[in-house]
């Protein structure tokens, strides 16, 4: 198993080099590109719903970012110590009815639970963590 | 899935109207939304509401950019406009199908085939 630690600011502009760093790791470990990119992309909700809602009051606070990867597992877990955030699943009917009001914002939860198999959530004193993870099916 | 956002406005001229095509590259997502936003807000401005956008080279969207599409998509509507939606990338067309965003834009495969069908239906309307 191979495990990656990164810390960034909780600053939307380093979402581009998490996407990279993550991209080029998956490829390493041999995942196919239609593959990576549902992991990659859930991964970016995750943190821009951190960096905009929970870090928002301190940008300069680290966010957490722990890869675990295999050819055939991914596990992410990413803490912070900003508001709590608790990712909990958001329904399609809930998409729908945000789509038919034009909302704009809203969408990246059920993104990530659409993409990866389970997501989890904890707070405890020394931060909050989120922690989610996908294993590759054979096709 | 990594690249900034680059935007460029190419003018199209049909049925002697000129139709701003935006064509973008790279990534769309909550760092770089704001650069798209402000280029549909400066069509928007210049009284341009037909916009035909080429994703030819959009390699990867996330929740925010699909967000702004939609925020703008009634505006342009109301005003007897569009937002139409050219040669999209496969990573960015599952984002469209997973939110089932695909059922609220006009999708085309080429700019050319976009103009016909709008002008056409604005025809028939008038």
């Amino acid at each position: 198993m191979f495990k990656h630690h990164l810390r960034i600011p909780a600053k939307t502009e380093y979402l581009s080099l998490i996407r990279s760093t993550l991209k080029n790791l998956l490829e390493r470990e041999k995942w196919a590109l239609r593959d990576i990119h549902p992991v990659i992309l859930a991964v970016d909700e995750a943190l821009t719903n951190i960096m905009e809602h929970a870090a928002s009051q301190n940008k300069e606070e680290p966010v957490h970012i722990i890869f675990h990867l295999t050819p055939r597992y991914f596990f992410v877990s990413i803490r912070h110590k900003g508001k709590p955030f608790n990712p909990k699943p958001v329904s399609k009917q809930e998409v729908q009815a945000r789509l038919q009001k034009r909302q704009r914002g809203g969408y990246g939860l059920y993104l990530m639970h659409t993409l990866m198999d389970t997501i989890s959530y904890r707070t405890t004193p020394q931060g909050n963590e989120l922690v989610m993870k996908k294993v590759w099916r054979k096709r | 899935m990594s690249k900034e956002l680059s935007i460029e406005t190419i003018h199209k001229i049909h049925d002697g109207k000129t139709v701003p095509v935006l064509c973008l590259a790279g990534s769309l997502d909550a760092h770089t939304v704001t650069k798209l936003e402000e280029a549909i807000v400066g069509r928007i401005t210049e009284g341009q509401y037909l916009l035909v956008f080429d994703l030819s080279r959009l390699e990867y969207v996330s929740s925010a950019g699909m967000g702004l599409l939609i925020g703008f998509v009634d505006e342009l509507r109301h005003k007897e406009g569009d937002m139409i939606i050219t040669h999209v990338h496969p990573n960015v067309w599952k984002v469209f199908q997973i939110l089932g965003f695909d059922k609220l834009f006009v999708f085309f495969d080429t700019t050319e085939a976009a103009f016909a069908c709008h002008f056409k239906t604005q025809k028939g309307l008038s």
